[in-house]
């Protein structure tokens, strides 16, 4: 009897991308079957549906973005698999899929190879049994994380990122192969990837054909390591600012993950000032509205003599959201549209005083 | 009211001043445009305040607005 035949969704807006991916992906060898839909709430209206095995999701697009999509796919379709697949190289984004437990996270290949590449990634992810197992945001040294891979015999290669610098470390069948950051390879680059206090790492798809170039055994690196960083008193931070914002940006998405809510923004009073955004990519438009909101009720306060603005909390069908000042910044938080209204502002208040914290 | 901020039809006493009214009016259709411009399209707020609250409904490009005074504790919408 032939294996049934798996559903992958593609969500992007862009119509002439879908006809292109759905034609190169239907000729993956398992011969998956394709749909394919322009805007979030239809994908969840399909994926309700029908038992997909894999979305495939874009991050920027209007009205509900990917984010948003992936945060209520995370909830509902705990079992499916998801892939980002973007045009828009930004770290935060990176950390923020991640955050939600997707699978993958591909930039738009641009060649063939990095093209084919996804396509064998996709493959593999098709052909991966439902094992159960936890994601989440994990918080061990790499040390751990490292013993554990190699522990259980596994393949995979590790991209490790420490604000603006990036390494990886190549893993065969619980083998140490390869290492390499900043113009380093092998034993080198894995200790200085190790001295890395923090940062975030993704597992991609193993490289069985990465040359070897470590031939230590992986508990002797890190003895090695171990010892040399005990030796080491105070190692050069190269740039402590961004290491810091790095890590405040991390921690901010963390939180708003781990409390539910779906993005925060941030503005102040001063027009020439960006607002901040954190989980969406509309934060311009979003902030825009925050100062615009805070500017009408505050003239509004005096005009009515009704004191200052406590807070504001409205809806769509889309979202609960929450508008609420603390020292010199106005923040708008969103929450799912299951959220429960009588506890958002409570829920809001306490993520936005840790928020600069 | 309608779109254009007229007062369609009230229950407020007529010793609270008009003009008020349509401050009231002004502000919460300036809210819910906003909104549309920036992809979020509002369906209802509430503006709380520290002695008054509003509630705004959207209705067809305008809104049904109910005022009440501020209770101590946050209520649903």
């Amino acid at each position: 009897m032939d294996a049934p035949r798996h559903k992958i969704l593609i969500l992007d807006d862009d119509p002439e991308f879908l006809e292109l991916y759905k034609e190169w992906l239907s000729a993956l060898p398992s011969k998956p079957d394709i749909q394919t839909t322009t805007n979030g709430a239809r994908a969840l209206a399909l994926l309700e549906a029908d038992a997909f095995r894999v979305l495939i999701c874009d991050l920027k697009m209007p009205k509900m973005d990917g984010l948003q999509v992936l945060s209520i796919v995370r909830r509902r379709f705990p079992e499916l698999r998801t892939v980002v697949m973007t045009g828009v190289e930004d770290e935060e984004f990176r950390t923020r899929s991640y955050a939600l437990g997707v699978d993958l996270f591909w930039l738009k290949p641009d060649t063939q190879q990095n093209m084919q590449m996804f396509l064998e990634c996709l493959e593999s992810l098709l052909g991966r049994d439902s094992e159960g197992g936890f994601r989440g945001i994990q918080s061990k040294s790499l040390m751990d994380i490292l013993q554990m891979e190699c522990l259980s015999q596994s393949s995979t290669v590790f991209r490790i990122t420490r604000g603006s610098q990036v390494g990886k470390i190549w893993i065969l069948n619980g083998d140490l192969i390869d290492a390499e950051t900043d113009g380093a390879r092998g034993e080198a680059a894995f200790r200085k990837i190790l001295e890395w206090k923090s940062g975030s790492f993704e597992t991609l798809p193993s490289e069985p054909e990465r040359e070897r170039t470590i031939t230590k055994s992986v508990n002797a690196l890190l003895l090695e390591v171990a010892q040399a960083i005990d030796e080491i008193s105070g190692p050069a931070e190269p740039d402590v600012a961004a290491d810091a914002e790095h890590r405040k940006t991390v921690w901010r998405i963390s939180a708003l993950t781990r409390e539910g809510a779906e993005w925060v923004i941030a503005a102040t009073a001063d027009k020439n000032a960006t607002p901040e955004g954190w989980g969406t990519q509309s934060a311009k438009e979003l902030g825009n509205w925050t100062r615009y909101a805070g500017e009408a009720m505050k003239r509004l306060g005096e005009k009515l003599d009704a004191g200052t603005l406590s807070y504001i909390q409205a809806q769509n069908f889309e979202h609960k959201i929450v508008l609420l000042s603390d020292k010199n910044k106005t923040y708008l938080v969103s929450w799912p549209p299951a959220a429960d209204a009588s506890r958002i502002f409570e829920q809001s208040k306490k993520l936005i005083s840790s928020w600069d914290s | 009211m309608d779109r254009a901020g007229t007062i369609v039809a009230s229950t407020v006493t007529s010793s609270y001043p008009e003009e008020m009214l349509h401050e009231i009016a002004k502000e919460v259709l300036g809210l819910f445009r906003e909104a549309r411009s920036a992809q979020l399209s509002l369906k209802e707020f509430k503006i709380s305040f520290a002695t008054f609250q509003v509630t705004a409904r959207e209705a067809r490009g305008g809104a049904v607005i109910f005022l009440s005074p501020s209770v101590p504790s946050a209520s649903s919408v």
